[in-house]
């Protein structure tokens, strides 16, 4: 059990355990947080332990590395078969592994791939490499995309000629619909994302309480928040309240951020239809550069050919992503698939599941053992 | 990558409007303002950063709380200020 006096905050932490333990009724209460900061700090944190056995938290498909299926790194790993091309992407993506490789062990047999903090990174080293084709991997939510589009708004400013985007970005709101939709997991509602949201505001949330009848409160990171979002939670649900509610608003506002979603809008449009590891393909779940663009779009410069690649054996990555099933119910974890040595994509970034099961709890518990 | 931290405006005049620096555990380096294009930024103020862009302005004190939370939160905070120190040689801006 963790040592309430651990938290920065410990009067309130214990105030908000024992106002969830007196909200609490006699049934059960099965809540999923979408976003995988929000699945770290629970673990980090040991959260769970300061609630009740009524209440589960079931993990989402918030991690962007983890929801991008294998093919997709297998795609952009045959453009580094072009002696022209650098690879970049961000830290979290160089660890994923692809059917045949990760972008890191890629590079180390000679590709040049290259880890980036931000795109303007990329498009520095293109601006810097006039010879090279820069290609930069890109992924994220709504948190990242105005980002990407920025950059290409600069290399556009800038007339840079070498430098492209494999466009990856996903949309939080279809997954979230998608499973509701699937209806098999029973959920009475949903800790929202804090940093998407600052970008999206709440509105685009809207939908779950009108269509689907369930609570979300989108939620700060420290373990005070997501308490006394549980806690709202908690409360809607025995009133039979359907809401969205911002507990974020040091950071969220209900319209979003306008000019985040202004570069968006400007440089991108949704796809038709984007793979999803976990549940498959959901329509208008993802964006692609517009064709005004199109001269920075990697996929109309290269041709990128489009890879099914299937998950390795006994893996459960997807059904783990939806909330199907736990990391711990995974044969591998801790076995073959560990942080150092990852099989799947929820093992390699903080916001994993795996990884922050792996980290905060499977370590504790094999020590504990001996 | 997901993370957003929180640094400090240390300089705001730099030549071009699109950018400021922005100092976070003692490294300085640029961050693109352009999201935060309606409000007035000055040196200072405490601005929300992710990958290399600023997409909110913090009151300093969730800045503060922010950068104390994340000290708690593990291995991967710290790595996160490794890469913003990251590509520091040179121009950095662009
Ligand atoms: S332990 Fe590894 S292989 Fe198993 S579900 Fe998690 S990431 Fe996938």
């Amino acid at each position: 059990m963790k040592m309430v006096d651990e938290y920065r905050n410990p009067e309130q932490i214990r105030a908000l355990s024992a106002g969830i333990r007196a909200a609490v009724g006699d049934r059960s209460y099965r809540f999923m947080e979408i976003c995988g900061g929000h699945t770290h700090s629970i673990y980090r944190f040991g959260l769970n332990e300061l609630l009740p056995d009524n209440i589960e938290l079931i993990h989402g498909p918030g991690c962007p590395v983890c929801v991008l299926p294998i093919g997709k790194v297998d795609e952009a790993l045959t453009l580094t078969n072009d002696p022209r091309v650098i690879l970049c992407a961000f830290g979290d993506v160089m660890r994923v592994p692809g059917s045949k490789a990760s972008p890191l062990e890629a590079k180390a047999r000679g590709k040049d791939v290259r880890m980036v903090y931000s795109p303007l990174d990329a498009l520095k080293l293109a601006i810097d490499n006039p010879d090279k084709e820069v290609v930069f991997f890109a992924i994220g939510f709504e948190t990242t995309a105005p980002s990407t589009a920025l950059t290409i708004l600069r290399a556009a400013q800038l007339k840079v000629t070498n430098f492209s985007v494999f466009c990856n970005h996903v949309t939080v709101g279809p997954p979230i619909r998608s499973i509701l939709e699937s209806a098999d997991l029973e959920l009475d509602g949903f800790i929202g994302p804090g940093h998407v949201s600052a970008v999206i505001g709440t509105k685009p949330y809207d939908f779950v309480a009108e269509e689907f009848g369930r609570a979300l409160v989108v939620s700060g990171f420290e373990p005070v928040d997501i308490l006394e979002s549980i806690l709202l939670l908690v409360k809607m649900v025995n009133r039979g309240e359907a809401s969205i509610y911002n507990q974020y608003v040091r950071a969220v506002k209900r319209d979003g951020n306008p000019a985040a979603v202004a570069a968006i809008q400007e440089v991108f449009e949704e796809r038709p239809s984007f793979e999803w590891r976990g549940l498959g393909f959901i329509e208008q779940s993802a964006y692609r550069i517009q064709k005004k663009y199109r001269e920075f779009d990697a996929e109309a410069r290269f041709a990128i050919a489009e890879i099914r690649s299937p998950e390795p054996e006994n893996a459960i990555c997807g059904d783990v992503l939806i909330g199907a099933k736990r990391p711990e119910n995974c044969p591998l974890l801790g076995v073959l698939c560990t942080p150092e040595q990852p099989v799947g994509a929820l093992m390699v970034s903080s916001e994993g599941a795996c990884s922050a099961y792996y980290t905060y709890v499977h370590r504790t518990l094999a020590a504990a053992k001996g | 990558m997901c993370l957003g931290i929180p640094g400090m405006v240390s300089r705001s005049e730099v030549g071009d409007r699109d950018f400021v620096e922005v100092e976070i555990a003692s490294i300085r380096r640029m961050v693109h303002i352009g999201m935060l294009a309606d409000s007035p930024i000055a040196v200072g103020d405490w601005l929300l950063i992710h990958v290399g862009f600023a997409i909110a302005k913090l009151p300093e004190s969730e800045a503060l709380s922010t950068i104390d939370f994340q000290a708690r939160s593990g291995k991967d905070y710290r790595e996160e200020l490794d890469a913003f120190a990251s590509l520091m040689e040179g121009e950095d801006r662009i």
